[in-house]
Parts: structure tokens; sequence; C-alpha cells
């Protein structure tokens, strides 16, 4: 089964670098009239705030003719408030009652309301940049016009355009990258799928809906009777749904949104075993196996979607094999140690180096397998129970909110389990053992270390790490001017936040913590924004003093463009690909030592008396 | 990119050793004469299949 996965993706990796696909988009024509789209903005209960920052970056959107972009919100709790926001963004405002159909039944009764040929959307905490439809519609525009080209030379049909799929990418460290203090180490995790797998997706016309930031043909939605309403991941569903009614949908590889990603382990496990259960159900929604109208192709994307579920299962079956032979002496392999040598290391070295040389930089097989075992003991059990269509009970959106509680600590009880007794077995296994028996059980031996460094990792994740910084901090270069004493000095920025803002001087002057500073930002194609705020702190960066800034600003007009300058565009300071000169063991000991560290603080404290 | 003749190869004996391992594992290597917890659990294993990706 795990080969089989792996065979799946080798396939299209090679499929797609022999059709050289690399999805280009082209500039919007004028030679067709402009489309006009819907963007609808889904919410439910989130925050205003957190909804602000998203209607106010739809309407900093790039379109050709403005009036032709008409954004909405979606309210399935008639909120007073939301529609108090609407208006104040001059935005339109769908408000209902007694949703049955969570995020489908919200998004079915705003499409009633509404009737653009295209539309977009968005969840609340998923902030577009102003690129997002010019990165999108022309590929309509594109197919339109092939269409129409194929038809007028007789030639078979060229298939509509259901769909296009931006990546997902987040603002914020994900819960790897952040309790492993390895932000400027590793990608968020979500790319390896964003980014690759729906890419390759895209390349075979079939990419998988991934719940926002994508725009619809109007006419492929209504096809399918709109969206699904029964399964919990309804975007999976209407994807695969519009493919097999004869659309096809394709995956760009630039971000052109960017939302918030939970990191919180009850927030996180929710969110995942929500996808697991509804990713099961809507394979058996779809009959994947036997559903005529999937192509080949499209089938095995599905089926390749299916089994990742039940990479967990795999996982704990897994871990625990081997502890059953060192600790029980329970042998589930009948092998001789020589046999198995020869006929399973060249195949499974072979197959690791394949694997290696056809993946991208955007995740390797190590933590690819850390993040497994992560999940693996929340999961298999989701996994079997909905298999066998045993349900859950009603789930609830994930919520973005970071609230850590002593619940949250429970989590790490299976990973610590596990570890331990990983742990035992390895010494146990490998106590009073000499020369040739120690070789002979290496593959053993192999194995639970193997497992002790993932399932090390995961008690770190479990751990987590105390959250110091209220909003997020993005890089962004910008020039400006700073009011000293009666005239404009030019200014630089470092990087921006909600509550403030880093710069230094072309000419550094005399400034002091406490000072109440005037400040005007001019950022290209952008109205300048006006903001004053008290000096927090002023450092050497390589010699240039770095000025720290709380920032307050003067009115809504400039806090929109304020808010749309820090979240219109990619978070610089994460990375997008995995630095391959840090390896995991390097990341292992830099948590254990900045671990060691906080612990050895505390005790001092503690001895201190 | 091209694919050289050199990594076809290579590709292909990775899949072509990767299926003799399996026929060899789901032949040769089931404990069947064990309790039934092992031999389940076996079971389970090569269905999953011994050789982690």
């Amino acid at each position: 089964m795990s080969n089989l996965t792996a065979f799946i993706l080798i396939f299209f990796r090679l499929l797609a670098r022999k059709n050289q696909v690399h999805l280009q988009v082209p500039a919007l024509t004028t030679a067709q009239p402009l489309p006009a789209v819907d963007l609808i903005i889904v919410t439910h209960n989130e925050d205003v705030d957190l909804l602000r920052k998203t209607v106010n970056a739809a309407t900093f959107i790039d379109y050709p003719d403005k009036r032709k972009l008409n954004v909405v919100i979606a309210d399935d709790l008639n909120r007073p408030e939301v529609r108090a926001l609407a208006r104040q963004y001059h935005v339109q405002y769908i408000g209902m009652e007694g949703n049955q159909h969570a995020k489908s039944g919200n998004i079915n009764h705003a499409l009633e309301h509404l009737s653009a040929p295209l539309f977009a959307i968005f969840d609340t905490d998923m902030i577009p940049f102003t690129g997002f439809l010019t990165d999108t519609v022309p590929l309509f525009q594109q197919n339109r016009q092939l269409r129409a080209e194929a038809a007028a030379k007789h030639q078979p049909p060229v298939k509509q355009l259901g769909f296009v799929q931006t990546p997902q990418s987040f603002y914020n460290a994900d819960i790897f990258q952040f309790n492993l203090f390895s932000e400027k180490i590793v990608p968020n995790e979500q790319d390896f799928f964003s980014r690759d797998v729906n890419v390759l997706n895209g390349s075979n016309e079939t990419a998988l809906f991934t719940g926002s930031n994508a725009l619809f043909s109007r006419a492929a939605v209504d096809a399918v009777g709109g969206f699904p309403t029964n399964t919990l991941t309804e975007d999976f569903q209407l994807g695969s749904e519009i493919n097999m009614a004869g659309y096809t949908s394709l995956a760009t590889s630039k971000p052109q949104s960017s939302g918030i990603t939970p990191i919180d382990l009850k927030g996180v496990i929710k969110q995942r075993k929500r996808w697991a259960r509804g990713v099961i159900r809507s394979c058996r929604n779809l009959h994947i196996f036997i559903n005529p109208k999937l192509s080949f192709k499209n089938r095995l994307i599905l089926i390749n979607s299916y089994l990742y579920w039940w990479s967990f299962l795999r996982r704990i079956i897994y871990m625990i094999a081997p502890i059953l032979y060192a600790l029980f002496k329970v042998q589930v392999v009948n092998a001789n140690f020589w046999i198995l040598m020869i006929i399973w290391a060249p195949g499974y070295f072979l197959l690791h180096y394949v694997l290696k040389d056809t993946s991208d930089s955007i995740r390797n097989e190590r933590w690819g397998e850390i993040q497994e075992t992560f999940f693996a003991p929340y999961l298999f059990l989701p996994v079997i129970l909905e298999t066998l269509g045993i349900r859950a009970k009603k789930f609830k959106v994930t919520d973005k909110h970071v609230t850590f509680s002593l619940i949250d600590k429970l989590y790490i009880i299976p990973y610590f389990l596990f570890w331990l007794v990983t742990l035992i077995a390895i010494i146990k296994f490998n106590y009073g053992k000499f020369g040739s028996e120690i070789l002979i059980g290496s593959v053993i031996t192999f194995w639970l270390l193997m497992h002790f460094i993932n399932l090390s990792f995961c008690l770190f994740i479990a751990m987590g790490r105390p959250v110091y910084r209220k909003t997020e901090r993005f890089s962004r270069q910008v020039n400006g001017q700073l009011w000293v004493k009666n005239g404009w000095q030019p200014l630089t920025t470092l990087d921006t936040s909600e509550g403030g803002l880093s710069f230094s001087l072309t000419n550094p002057t005399d400034l002091h913590p406490g000072q109440t500073l005037r400040l005007r930002l001019t950022p290209p194609q952008s109205a300048p924004i006006a903001l004053t705020g008290e000096l927090m702190r002023v450092s050497d960066a390589d010699t240039k003093p770095v000025y720290s800034l709380q920032v307050q600003l003067p009115d809504r007009e400039n806090e929109d463009r304020y808010l749309h300058l820090i979240y219109n565009g990619f978070n610089d300071a994460l990375p997008q690909q995995q630095d391959t000169w840090v390896t995991p063991f390097d990341e292992l000991y830099t948590n254990v030592m900045m671990r060691l560290e906080k612990w050895e603080r505390q005790l001092s404290r503690l001895t201190r008396f | 990119m091209t694919i050289t003749r050199f990594k076809k190869i290579v590709y292909i004996l990775a899949i072509a050793l990767s299926v003799i391992y399996l026929v060899w594992r789901v032949g040769f290597t089931i404990p069947w004469h064990t309790s039934l917890f092992a031999l389940i659990f076996a079971l389970l294993l090569v269905a999953v299949n011994s050789c982690p990706t």
C-alpha cells in the first residue's frame, strides 16, 4: 500500500516532467469582454477583526474594471456587526438563518442571490492578494478562446474549465515550524500538498479544490447541483464532482492569498480529524474505485488521496512491530537476516533514492515521517471508524484562536508512551548482546531508532513553545519619511505588523525610546499612509540603527492602507523550501539545546533562594 | 528536463526490486504457525507493506 502511493506520485512526477507542464498564466486579454466576478467571503462565527482584513484586502484586488468585481460577505449567522462591516466597505452582504449544511449551505444560499459567470470562494481567514484575479481569470479567457477556435475549425471540442485553485499559503508559522524552532528552515507542512501534489494534479487538469481561494465557473458548479452537503469536506468532493461532470480544473503555483494556520495541538488535530473523516466519506460518496465517470489518471489521484489517510494506521503498525519483537519476542516476520538483506535492502534504498530524486525541495521524506508519526495516534481510529460508516458527532469550524489549555498538555500522552516503550525496547533488545548478535538484530534496532527519533520530535512538538507575539510580523521594505525637527527624513521599513513596525534611516539621527514620532509611508501603487507612534527600541543591526515603533493610525482610511501593506503578499519571513543543509539531526540538537537552556534558567531561578 | 537513460533504468529497477521484495514478503515470510495474535499482526504488517515510504 505504501509502495503504491509512492509509485503513483512517481508516475505523476515523471509524467509532469515528460510533458514539461508548467502552467503559464497569460495576461488578461482585451479581445474578450471582461467577465464579471463575485468574490464570496464565507463567514460563520469568526471575529469581525479577522473578517475585516479579508474584506479590506478584497477591495484592493486588481481588476481592470472594478465595477465587474462584486465582493460579497456570506454570513450564516445574520450578525448585525458583520452587516455593519459590509456597509463600511461598500460590499454586498448576504445573511441567512437556520443554516443546516455548514459552509456548503452558506455558499449555496449566497449563490441563489448571485449571477456572475465566475465566482471566487474565500474563507474568513484567507486574505487575498491584489493579484488574485490577474492570476486566475486569464485562464478562463484562454479556455474560452481555445474552445471557440476548436469549434470554428471543427476540431474535437476542448473541455470547459471548471475552476482554478491557487495554493494555500499561511502567514504564521505552522505547529511544526513554530514548536520546533524551525520557522526559518522548514516550509509549512501543507505546502507539500498545495504546491507540489496539487500542481501535479492540475497538470492532469484535475486539480483538487482545497476549500478557499479558488475561482469557479458558475456553470460548472450549477452543473453538479451546487456545493455538496453530505460530507465534512465539501471542497474535495465538489472538485471531483466538477471533474466528473466533464470540466477541467487547474492549480497555479504562486500564492495569491494568505491565511492563518492553527498552532495549538487541539486545533491542529481536530482540523486533521475533520479532513480525514471528510475525505474518506467523500471517497465513498464518489465511489472512487468503481465510478465509470472517472478517467484513469483522475481515479489514481483520488485513490492516492484516499490511501494517504491510511498511512497513519500504517505508521502505528510500523511502530508497534519492532517493539513486539524486541520486548515480547513476538516474531511477525519470518525471515533470515541475510536473505532479508539481499532481497529487501537493494530495493528499499533504490526506491528511496528514486523518491528523493523525483521529489522537490518542499518536503523530504524525513519530515514527512515525523509529520505522519505526529498525526498517527489521533487519526488512525477516525479513519477506520469512518470507513466502517461510524460517523462523528457534529464538527465545528476549526477555531483559529490560539488558546492553550491544560487539555492541550494531555495530548502529549500517546507520544510519551510510545517514546518510552520504544526507548525501553532499544535498551532491552541490545543489552548484553555482542558481535554478530547485534548485527543480526540491527534491522530491529534500525527501525526502533528511526521511530525513536520521530517520536522525540513529536514530544517536542507537543511540548509546545510559548507564544510571545500577538500579531504576525512580515518583512516589508517600503520607503517613507520621518518628521525630524522641521523636515522629512527618508526611511525604509524592515518589517511590519499590526502592532508595530521597524525601520532604518538613510541618515541616522539621534532618537530616544519613549519619543513620539510621525511617519509617512509611500508604498508603490498605493496612496501614502500617515501614522504616528512611540519609539520602543533602537537597536544596531550591522552598525545601522534599527528603530522599532509602536504604531498608531489616525483614521480608518490609513488603517485600511496599512493593513493592506502588511497582508498583501507572501510572508517572506517564512521559507518556501526546505533548507537541505539543515538535517533533522541538527534540528533535534537545536531543540534539545533550546529546551535544556530553558530548564537550566528555571532551575537556577529555583536554586537562587 | 528529460529523463536520462540511466535514470529510466534506475526507476524501472527500483520498481522491479520492490515487486520482487513484495512477492518474497508475501510468499515466504508470514509466520503461519504462530499465535493468532501474532498472525493477525503479521498479516496487517504485510498488508501495509513492511517497506515504508
